[in-house]
């Protein structure tokens, strides 16, 4: 995968600049050096051209002197005098020739020869002239090396007249030569102290030999030695003055323009990441660069808005998570709030996790039929004096959550389970005082409290906690409970689970989607008259792999979920196909059981409508609950008119089990009644309570309606029945439910 | 209308001038001498009816010496044939003037031998009217010559000039000097002496060639002057300060014909060359010179 190459800082690229100015300065100063050297050695090879000439030019300087004291001497009468009559000689050459003036002082010795080229007398040991002149052509100009000192001679001959007819003899000069080198010549190119003959002493050698012996170190030339020197220490300041000018370049980039910008990075990489929350920027010390303090200020300023911008998104976000996160109709936290504060508890990152934990689940006990009763704003009413209720018996700092409809909750963190239980006591208690009659409802207001506790702050039981509030919570919802439930073992065990269990849940979802799982048991309906049952309740099952299972779990969960629609649907399509194949008996008939919601959904309606072909075939019967005809009362009564008017029979089924009067059995489109089982046991009795039942039966027969005793079970229940007027009777006493061919006609 | 030289105006300059170059160019003369050297003489030739003169320079001059040269160079020209040797002095072809400080192997007797060789040669050219002409030093050598190598050539002898030998040291160291100079010549030591001679205060030379010039002091030069059977014209110069005291009177009286050129030096230069060759010419015309 490739990556883009990250750009590079003003520090690299500071550096990479410096090191590139130090590269090029060290490419000019090598070429700069190599030119000097190139320069050098042509310089040294000029010096030593120069040096060669120098001497040259000095030798001839020598030579014309030595020549032209020759020519004196050869042309002097005296010298002719002493060729010719050498008498005085020694003190001609000693004396006489010097005192004359006629050869200058640098001639050290003068020596007259014959034509024999033999000196006339004896030189003088001192002289270092030759006895006799060397083998060279004459005139010519010698060199000897006589201990380090290098002579020049000079010989001549001598003519007895300007024709130079007549050859009278020969003259030798001799002088110091580097000594008369240094006097004559001003030497520029030549170290005089270096010059020296490179010949084996007392040899003699013309001059035009000698000169290749002659060694001679060439004087350097000071103007460029002083040049170069000159050069060098320009360029070694050159570069003391750059490598300090781009030090100070650098530092001032670093720390003039790369800190800021860096401080200004990391303050931007902190607004970034949200570790800088103040609403100041806070960039130390002074930048010192105008533009610099410029981006400072607009940083600032932009900051100071963006911050002002922040708040303003804060508090919209706020409004919005309010919004978001708040119930409208009761003001406390929603379903969403509680969601995330849930989901709080188990992030990974939770810096402290609470101890404990307990969950409270509030469940407003018969709200619906409320609702239904009074109307939506009176419920809704309800349910703002339930939340605020709720609301004002919580610690400080709890949040009471509304789940949903009449569900609420509240999370207890670092509480105590008596702490719990004290909150909730004291939510009924606040609840119980409230006064409800003021919104027209005349039925007490209750909530059932599940309360779950985990005090190990472990995950696992932490994600328990909402599935176990829930099972104490319908704990408490049974009938004859105590209003507050607190989870234990002993509830799971107890099939409270299968309100939340999976399994259970999981068995509704498929039967909803698969109508084909659900088994309808069939129990029969006795008339009480022929004894003869007269149709069958269809009780559902459903079958879960090799377990099956009963309404009382089934429905806590058709109901928890909020699933009835789509339930009773599946068991209408179910008995359907039953009535289609006409496997129920002939002159019989079925009950369904509808649920309250189900009454009012128009696609039950239809649903029942598409049975109404199998009417004139069997008795169909829909069960209500009272409780179910109390939720939107006038639709359900619309729609079982309807139904009524297409043969449907309606049963008005648990009468007697919840809040139901004659008062509302009078206003409802009812063809039977059928009592609870628990009013049916009441006629065993002698009691009070019996002859209310039995009245009531009376009463309710009188008013031509058909009732149908639930639960009997005995043969004395049986005859109760019976005695009280029971037009049908149903229970274990005629038969079980079972499937339909087990079903006894 | 500018000037243009025509042909023959041209043709006339060149031989004008090939004329004077012609009479400008004298002859040298050279002859060998016993000792091998050559000497050498300028030699001009003049009218054979008007006397040969020989003019002799000065101590260790040349004949260049311009007092000498010029004499003779106005001798020719007034058409006497003059030779003008230089003395060798021991050097052979000797052309100039041989400092004091030289060392002298000659000696009176050899530059006596010298000028009679140059008479001879003269006499040998058909020369026998010969008037010596001498400045200074030559002028006593002439006379010393006229005293040791007579020569009926020899018509006139005329000094200018005239000196004698002289010895600037004083008589007892003199007489020291003398004695030694006499010991070194009898045991014929030849080893340089160096004296005062003349001029010269240091003079190289044998003790027997100083002795030889010595010799030629004031006495003996007049001694010889006065009998003397060359007739001999004498020219000093009035304000010549060489000469020494009492030597004009002395020569006044050994010799009468003296003239004396009044202001003239010893070297009668400037306007004083005229005079001295007046007086030279005057002397020649004189009787005594035919």
């Amino acid at each position: 995968m490739h990556f883009p190459k990250p750009p590079y800082s003003i520090a690299q690229y500071a550096i990479s600049f410096s090191v590139v100015l130090g590269l090029v300065l060290l490419v000019i100063s090598t070429w700069t050096l190599h030119a000097l050297n190139q320069v050098d050695q042509q310089i040294t090879a000029t010096n030593q051209q120069a040096a060669r000439s120098d001497l040259t030019e000095a030798i001839a300087e020598v030579q014309h002197k030595a020549e032209r004291s020759a020519r004196d001497i050869a042309s002097w009468d005296e010298t002719r005098q002493q060729l010719a009559n050498p008498v005085y000689y020694l003190y001609w050459r000693t004396a006489r020739i010097r005192e004359s003036g006629l050869i200058p002082n640098a001639i050290e010795a003068v020596e007259l020869y014959g034509v024999n080229k033999k000196a006339i007398s004896n030189p003088a040991p001192t002289s270092l002239m030759p006895p006799a002149i060397p083998g060279y052509a004459i005139p010519g100009t010698l060199i000897s090396n006589n201990a380090g000192k290098i002579l020049l001679y000079y010989f001549f001959p001598i003519y007895a007249d300007e024709s130079q007819q007549t050859l009278l003899g020969y003259g030798g000069l001799k002088m110091n030569f580097l000594a008369e080198l240094e006097r004559l010549h001003g030497f520029r190119n030549i170290d005089l102290r270096s010059i020296r003959l490179d010949i084996p002493s007392q040899r003699y050698l013309n001059i035009a030999q000698a000169l290749s012996s002659i060694r001679y170190v060439p004087l350097q030339n000071p103007a460029s030695d002083a040049l170069r020197n000159i050069i060098l220490a320009v360029m070694l300041r050159f570069a003391l003055v750059l490598i300090a000018t781009v030090s100070l370049a650098y530092w001032l980039v670093i720390w003039r323009v790369a800190r800021p910008l860096q401080s200004m990075s990391r303050y931007i990489d902190e607004l970034h990441s949200g570790r800088q929350t103040t609403s100041q920027i806070i960039l130390p010390g002074k930048w010192g660069v105008t533009e610099l303090e410029k981006v400072r200020a607009s940083l600032a300023d932009y900051h100071s808005r963006l911050i002002d911008a922040q708040m303003n998104l804060e508090n919209k976000n706020q409004e919005f998570w309010d919004q978001a996160h708040r119930d409208t109709l009761t003001g406390i936290y929603n379903r969403r709030a509680f969601d995330k504060d849930w989901d709080l508890l188990f992030a990974p990152g939770l810096v402290k996790r609470p101890r404990s934990v307990a969950f409270i689940l509030f469940d407003c006990d018969h709200f619906k039929p409320i609702n239904d009763t009074y109307g939506h704003q009176v419920g809704d009413l309800v349910l703002r004096g339930i939340a605020e209720s709720l609301n004002m018996a919580l610690r400080s700092g709890d949040k009471l959550y509304r789940l949903g409809g009449d569900e609420f909750a509240t999370l207890l963190y670092d509480a105590e389970l008596p702490q719990a239980r004290l909150v909730a006591e004291r939510c009924q208690d606040l609840l119980k005082r409230r006064d409800f009659t003021q919104h027209g409802v005349k039925e007490p207001v209750h909530v059932s409290i599940g309360i779950a506790y985990s005090s190990d702050g472990d995950i696992n039981t932490l994600n328990k906690l909402h599935k176990q509030a829930d099972i104490a919570m319908y704990s408490a919802k049974r009938p004859g409970r105590n209003k507050i439930a607190v989870y234990s073992q002993e509830l799971s065990t107890a099939g409270m689970t299968t309100l939340v269990a999976n399994q259970e849940t999981s068995a509704v979802f498929q039967a909803i989607a698969a109508p084909h799982l659900l088994e309808i048991h069939y129990q029969p309906v006795v008339n009480l008259a022929t004894h003869k049952v007269d149709y069958h309740e269809a009780l559902v099952r459903i079958r879960h792999g090799e377990k099956l299972i009963y309404p009382f779990e089934i429905f806590p969960v058709v109901e928890a979920r909020r699933l009835e629609v789509e339930f009773d649907m599946a068991v209408i399509s179910r008995i359907e196909e039953t009535l289609t194949r006409k496997l129920l008996p002939q002159g019989g008939g079925v009950s369904i059981n509808i649920s309250g919601p189900s009454i009012v959904h128009p696609d039950i309606n239809a649903k029942l409508m598409q049975l109404t072909p199998h009417i004139a075939h069997y008795k169909l019967v829909l069960e209500i609950t009272e409780t179910a005809l109390i939720t939107q009362i006038e639709q359900a009564t619309a729609n079982l008119n309807h139904l009524r008017q297409v043969g449907f029979l309606i049963a008005l089924d648990d009468f007697g089990s919840g809040y139901s009067s004659l008062g509302y059995l009078s206003s409802m489109p009812v063809d039977t009644v059928k009592f609870d089982i628990s009013m049916i046991r009441q006629l065993v009795g002698q009691d009070r309570q019996s002859k209310v039942v039995k009245d009531m039966v009376r009463m309710i027969q009188d008013a031509g309606y058909q009732l149908v005793a639930e639960g009997v079970e005995t043969e004395l229940i049986m005859e109760k029945v019976s005695e009280a007027g029971f037009t049908h009777a149903q229970g274990y006493w005629y038969g079980r439910p079972a499937v339909l061919q087990a079903a006894r006609v | 209308m500018r000037w243009r030289p025509g042909y023959f105006t041209i043709l006339f300059v060149w031989l004008v001038l090939a004329y004077s170059l012609q009479r400008a160019q004298a002859d040298e003369a050279r002859l060998t001498l016993k000792d091998g050297l050559i000497a050498t003489a300028a030699y001009k030739a003049g009218n054979p009816e008007l006397p040969t003169i020989l003019i002799l320079h000065g101590f260790l001059q040349t004949r260049d010496f311009h007092t000498v040269h010029q004499l003779a160079e106005s001798l020719s020209d007034s058409g006497y044939t003059v030779l003008s040797p230089n003395l060798s002095l021991g050097i052979s072809k000797r052309d100039k003037s041989l400092a004091c400080e030289a060392i002298h192997l000659h000696s009176m007797e050899g530059d006596l031998k010298e000028i009679d060789t140059w008479v001879n040669w003269l006499v040998s050219k058909g020369h026998n009217q010969i008037v010596l002409i001498g400045h200074n030093y030559g002028s006593l050598m002439l006379i010393a010559y006229l005293s040791e190598h007579p020569n009926p050539a020899v018509k006139k002898l005329i000094a200018v000039s005239l000196v004698d030998t002289q010895v600037d040291m004083g008589g007892q160291q003199w007489q020291k000097t003398e004695i030694a100079l006499q010991h070194k010549l009898n045991d014929k030591d030849s080893s340089l002496v160096q004296y005062p001679l003349s001029l010269c205060k240091k003079y190289p030379t044998s003790a027997q060639n100083y002795l030889s010039y010595i010799s030629w002091q004031r006495t003996r030069v007049l001694k010889v002057l006065s009998h003397t059977k060359v007739p001999t014209t004498i020219i000093i110069g009035g304000g010549d300060t060489r000469l020494g005291a009492g030597w004009a009177s002395a020569l006044k009286k050994a010799n009468p014909s003296l003239v004396v050129i009044k202001g003239a030096d010893h070297f009668m230069s400037g306007k004083y060359e005229f005079d001295l060759l007046d007086a030279v010419l005057a002397a020649l015309r004189s009787p005594q010179a035919k």
